[in-house]
């Protein structure tokens, strides 16, 4: 009882749903100022442990053993109204992933700051104004007296995780729960959030817990750590000893697919083969939906980039959300005509041509795993379906094609009959890359193809794709956010920003030696362990 | 209990006990046990639609052969029924059985009759607003705030009353007046699904747009499709009566169920029967349809709250096992 | 805030003159208004005269914009069945169905959104339940049945309220049941689903991770949000309960519009019905409008 916080043997079950992971014999001990990383995969009870803590689970989960002991108060002889009065927001704070709806869309920020406030302290309008104010410029936010008026809404997604965490520590708590809080936002600014957590974190002496999918974040920002999967803890301790020390298999496989990621690949020769895409003054702009007596805004998602792609290589297009290089991907593959410029790929107009034509020379793979197969169809008949389109039936050679193809993307012949929903995401990415290459396409457009998997199964897709590359010659453009990614799969590389290539050139050289402010500070916003 | 007989019967691989295994039609049959109100309301629809088709021929009374003499019988469970008339003669001496199990082949055709008129309006409609966007879905929208204006039950009083009441009218005209949900529905799925990746593979394996609609679009909207088609259903028995209650749909002599409340009007206070019995026999329809919809929306909803769960619960220390097994 | 009034207002007169010129043509070509006017056994010179007389015999777009022009100065036009003017027959039956629409979503509005904030605040529970069994039995209830049943018992068994007529308020008790019940699921199951979507949100986990729970966190965390989609729905059933209140005046023998439109259906006197369908419609959109300006001032992202 002489800790600050201690959860021992805390198990929770979902009763009845076998699909959800529960958690099992959690155990956490954390020192008053102390700091602790939790880092798991999706599905690993990482969350779960917190939000039992904080009592914010959900409604089917039972929380079957385990005591936890926080400030010499025995947390589970707290019932819940005496624990949302004393304890919630005032003693534990929490702040969560999405900050697009983590505030409520219809109160002003000044609003639901202040209610925070008053709830738990008696205090007037005035005074709750007044230290509102105040967390606001803690948070490093300025025109206060005018953000205290703003929705939500009006807000970005930087500012209203600014505004969390001020709401979060309004109260001064002793301990802040932060669960991935800069997930969900961009690079530049996810560097941002976290000094501003540790800066605050000294400032009001705090302890924290720290949840992360992300290794290299979590050690960053904490001192311990807990390495989770599946429900359980595969190992803790000091940060460095777990990092450089590894006792268990899965946290050496998480480290060095992490590492492997990360290494520093040696120059390529810079043998130069054939131009295969050119791309010139391409421009697109989007219009905004034009309402009754207001004037058209028009957003320069891409604006007059030029660029090739030589043939056999790959290329990485890099930037944060909204610099367009999305937009690029999807012009290229003549998904979206472009405004201006254009686009030859083998010397012909990618919009002059035939879309079955087209459709041999380049093919795409996509971010999302869980949208990119039509649920109703069969994988057999999804990877299929490029070569039938034009025909009525199944023959015993697109069968075999099939087969084949299942085979070199590393998939089992027992997936042919098998619908998506039974196919986990690394699957069923598989799945999408077989669909792309079963044309024998010239280029690869993979749009962030591995951002929505799990750290280890994202390497296993990338070596995929690696291999694929060597055995079929084939050209790919990668469209990505992660510099591990692009480091790890790309010779030649883009920076985009605003729609406009801002940096490019050899991979290694690129990013080692930034020249551009953009790119340094885009480079500096990676944790590497 | 039969009908999970017969489920475990036919699809014996849906109640494999590894979630894992299951195809999509296997999840919703393995939904659809587990959800009492969808059991029940088709379970009730299958036993009134069979009532309907072959109700007349076992009782074998024509519902339009008049008696004089047996004018206002009372039903078999008040005093004075017999057994030749269960649920006793009408005003102009017709067994009101028969008059009420061939009403339920009226409400049935005018029911689905009607509600596909409006599927096909809606779906149309709605497909060609979400798929295209922009100025198509702009002039449906408009189309749409407009239909919603129009007070529909009187509109199509008034059309029905001055072109000529017959079954075939008032399908048309029910159909025609109720297809904002389809469009509603159909559109925004169509929106939904026109931004998936998987719509955008199609693309750029060259499939055309017919192609796309008719094997990315249309099969994945079904389930919500055939949800409203149910709930339509319901709504169009309802306004099919209406209308025959106010003298301004099916006329007599056919059995309506509206018409027969409308007949028993004038002898409200006297022969209630001749009201409650025809109402009952709507309500209890178009709850079962309504039950069925309901049901079809909780299962086929991919984030609906039903378990799929298995009969034997396998406790807890047995599960964590199994996940320790897969490791 | 005025912009957003004004183009909502600009649609609001666009569907109106559209509605109006689609129920001209519909009612002027499903029977030959002459005809209509001279009555069924009328023999052809009659019909005839009676065409030149009333201009039936001019062209149709001519006829819609001399209507349309008088609708807007308040001319109605003249009724043939009751000999009277239209304008006068609207006015003398428009308040009781006034009465009868806003004391129907009265009822509505007691029984289903406490009912649908109850469900949701405990799901699944026997509550939830019984207010789901409401709204199943309710949507299936035809709507004049239920009159019937209510005249029934309350005629014999509970005389309480009046059955029938117009004369007092209380005569409007029943009929606005009836009328009322039916529009209970629709807005008793949008509160329900809306309240459960709120309090899954991640605002309202900020909320209680910051302290809120009970009463405290529904209404001052969760009711703006959830009564959103209400509002919209509510107009929705109001500007219906105009237009649904034709078999509700029949049944309770209630002197308003819908009866007036019945009657005028049956003895086909098309300028009443037409003028009618034309006023259900605008009303309809009217209420709609005043939704749309409350939802703006409840979510600020819709005031963009």
């Amino acid at each position: 009882m002489n800790n600050f916080l201690e959860i021992k043997n805390l198990s929770i079950a979902f009763p009845g749903n076998h699909l959800v992971n529960t958690l099992s014999n959690f155990n956490l001990k954390l020192d008053k100022n102390g700091s602790l990383g939790i880092v798991g995969e999706s599905g690993s009870g990482k969350t779960l442990s917190m939000l039992a803590l904080t009592r914010l689970l959900p409604k089917q989960a039972i929380v079957s053993s385990g005591s936890i002991d926080f400030l010499n108060h025995n947390l589970s002889e707290i019932d819940n109204l005496n624990f949302y009065k004393n304890f919630s927001g005032k003693k534990i704070s929490m702040i969560f992933q999405e900050p697009m709806t983590a505030l409520n869309p219809v109160y002003t920020v000044g609003r639901q700051l202040m209610h925070t406030y008053m709830y738990h302290n008696k205090v007037g309008k005035k005074e709750a104004h007044h230290k509102s104010l105040e967390m606001l410029s803690a948070v490093k936010l300025s025109d206060n007296l005018e953000r205290m008026k703003q929705y939500p809404h009006q807000l970005s997604g930087g500012q209203r995780q600014r505004v969390m965490i001020a709401m979060a520590l309004i109260n001064n708590p002793s301990l802040l729960i932060a669960d991935e809080p800069t997930t969900a936002l961009d690079v530049t600014v996810q560097k941002e959030i976290i000094n501003l957590i540790q800066e605050l974190k000294e400032k009001f002496g705090m302890a924290l817990i720290f949840i992360s999918h992300d290794l290299g974040v979590v050690s960053q920002v904490s001192k311990n750590i807990i390495v989770m999967k599946r429900g359980e803890i595969i190992e803790t301790g000091k940060t460095y000893n777990v990092l450089n020390k590894p006792k268990k298999l899965y946290t050496k496989t998480l480290i060095s697919c992490l590492k492997n990621l990360n290494t520093k690949r040696k120059k390529n020769k810079s043998k130069k083969n054939d131009k295969i895409i050119e791309v010139t003054n391409l421009s697109k702009f989007y219009k905004l939906p034009s309402k009754l007596f207001s004037a058209k805004k028009i957003i320069n998602a891409v604006n007059d980039i030029n660029f090739s792609v030589y043939e056999g290589e790959t290329l990485s297009i890099i930037g944060e959300s909204g610099s367009g290089k999305s937009t690029v991907a999807k012009m290229l593959n003549g998904l979206l005509a472009p405004d201006r410029g254009e686009i030859l790929i083998c010397n012909k107009d990618i919009n002059k041509l035939d879309t079955k034509e087209r459709a041999e020379i380049i093919q795409p793979v996509f971010q999302d795993p869980y949208s990119t197969l039509n649920p109703n169809h069969t994988i057999g008949y999804i990877i299929a379906r490029p070569l039938i389109l034009n025909k009525p039936f199944l023959s015993d050679e697109i069968r075999n094609l099939v087969l084949k193809t299942l085979d070199l993307v590393g998939l089992d012949k027992g997936f042919y009959y098998r619908f998506p929903n039974q196919l986990s995401g690394g699957q069923r990415q598989r799945v999408a890359i077989a669909r792309a290459i079963i044309l024998e396409p010239k280029i690869l457009i993979c749009d962030e193809p591995t951002s929505s998997l799990d750290v280890t199964i994202q390497e296993q897709i990338l070596q995929l794709l690696k291999d694929l590359k060597q055995k079929l010659g084939i050209t790919i453009i990668l469209i990505s956010h992660d510099i591990s990614v692009v480091k790890y799969l790309s010779e030649r590389v883009l920076v985009m920003l605003d729609g406009k290539i801002v940096e490019s050139g050899d991979t290694i050289s690129t990013l080692q030696n930034p020249k551009k402010e953009y790119t340094k500070k885009l480079m500096s916003a990676v944790y590497e362990i | 209990m039969i009908f999970e007989l017969f489920a475990k019967r036919l699809f014996p691989q849906a109640f494999n006990n590894d979630l894992s295994e299951l195809e999509p039609k296997h999840i919703f049959l393995r939904k659809s046990v587990n959800h009492l109100g969808f059991k029940f309301g088709l379970t009730m629809l299958l036993i009134i639609i069979f009532l309907g088709i072959f109700g007349p021929h076992i009782i074998g009374i024509s519902p339009y052969e008049q008696d004089l003499t047996k004018r206002l019988l009372p039903p078999i469970w008040v005093e004075g029924g017999n057994w030749e008339h269960i649920f006793g003669t009408d005003g102009n001496g017709r067994d009101y059985l028969a008059r009420i199990l061939y009403g339920t082949r009226i409400s049935l055709t005018i029911g689905f009759g009607a509600a596909f008129v409006g599927m096909i309006i809606g779906i149309s409609l709605g497909i060609l607003a979400g798929y295209f966007g922009g100025w198509v879905d702009q002039l449906v929208n408009y189309l749409l705030t407009c239909q919603l204006a129009l007070p529909g039950l009187l509109l199509a009083m008034t059309v029905v009353f001055l072109i000529g009441p017959s079954i075939t009218v008032v399908i048309l005209v029910i159909g025609v007046l109720h297809w904002t949900l389809f469009l509603v529905v159909s559109r925004s799925a169509t929106q939904r699904i026109r931004n998936l990746d998987y719509v955008l593979a199609a693309n750029a394996i060259g499939a055309s747009k017919y192609q796309i609609i008719f094997s990315d679009i249309i099969p994945n909207i079904l389930n919500q499709i055939i949800v409203i088609f149910t709930l339509e259903v319901g709504i169009a028995i309802l306004s099919e009566a209406s209308l025959s209650f106010l003298g301004v749909g099916i006329q007599p002599p056919t059995p309506s169920w509206g018409l027969l409340i409308a007949e028993g009007r004038e002898a409200l206070f006297f022969q209630p029967w001749l009201i409650i019995l025809p109402g009952i026999a709507l309500f209890l329809l178009v709850v079962s349809i309504n039950m069925l919809g309901d049901g079809l929306r909780d299962i086929t909803d991919p984030n609906s709250k039903i378990e799929i769960k298995s009969k034997v619960e396998v406790p807890i220390s047995n599960l964590k096992q199994n996940i320790n097994s897969k490791k | 805030m005025l912009r957003f009034i004004a183009g909502r207002l600009i649609v609001v007169i666009a569907v109106a003159i559209t509605l109006s010129f689609i129920t001209f043509f519909l009612l002027n070509y499903a029977i030959d208004p002459a005809q209509a006017v001279a009555g069924e056994e009328a023999l052809f010179e009659e019909i005839e005269q009676v065409r030149i007389q009333y201009g039936f015999d001019r062209p149709i777009l001519e006829r819609y914009f001399e209507w349309a022009s008088g609708v807007m100065r308040g001319n109605f036009g003249e009724s043939y069945y009751w000999n009277k003017s239209v304008y006068l027959l609207v006015l003398e039956r428009a308040p009781e169905t006034i009465t009868l629409a806003l004391m129907s979503v009265s009822v509505t509005i007691i029984i289903a959104i406490p009912l649908g904030i109850l469900a949701a605040l405990n799901p699944n529970t026997i509550i939830d339940r019984f207010a789901l069994g409401i709204a199943v039995a309710a949507q299936a209830v035809p709507n004049f049945w239920l009159g019937l049943l209510m005249i029934i018992l309350f005629a014999l068994t509970f005389p309480i309220f009046p059955v029938s007529g117009d004369k007092t308020y209380f005569h409007f008790v029943l009929p606005s049941i009836v009328l009322g019940a039916s529009s209970v699921p629709p807005v008793m199951r949008l509160m329900r689903t809306g309240l459960l979507d709120v309090v899954d949100s991640d605002y309202i986990r900020t909320a209680r991770s910051n302290g809120f729970y009970g009463w405290n966190l529904t209404i001052n965390h969760s009711m703006r949000n959830a009564v959103l989609p209400v509002v919209s729905v509510l107009a929705v059933q109001l500007g219906h309960k105009f237009g649904g209140s034709v078999i509700t005046e029949s049944v309770f023998a209630i002197n308003g519009l819908g009866r007036l439109a019945l009657e005028s259906i049956l003895g086909t006197d098309i300028p009443t019905v037409q003028i009618l369908v034309f006023i259900f419609a605008f009303m309809f959109l009217i209420f709609n409008l005043f939704a749309d300006i409350l939802n703006a001032y409840l979510d600020p992202r819709l005031r963009k």
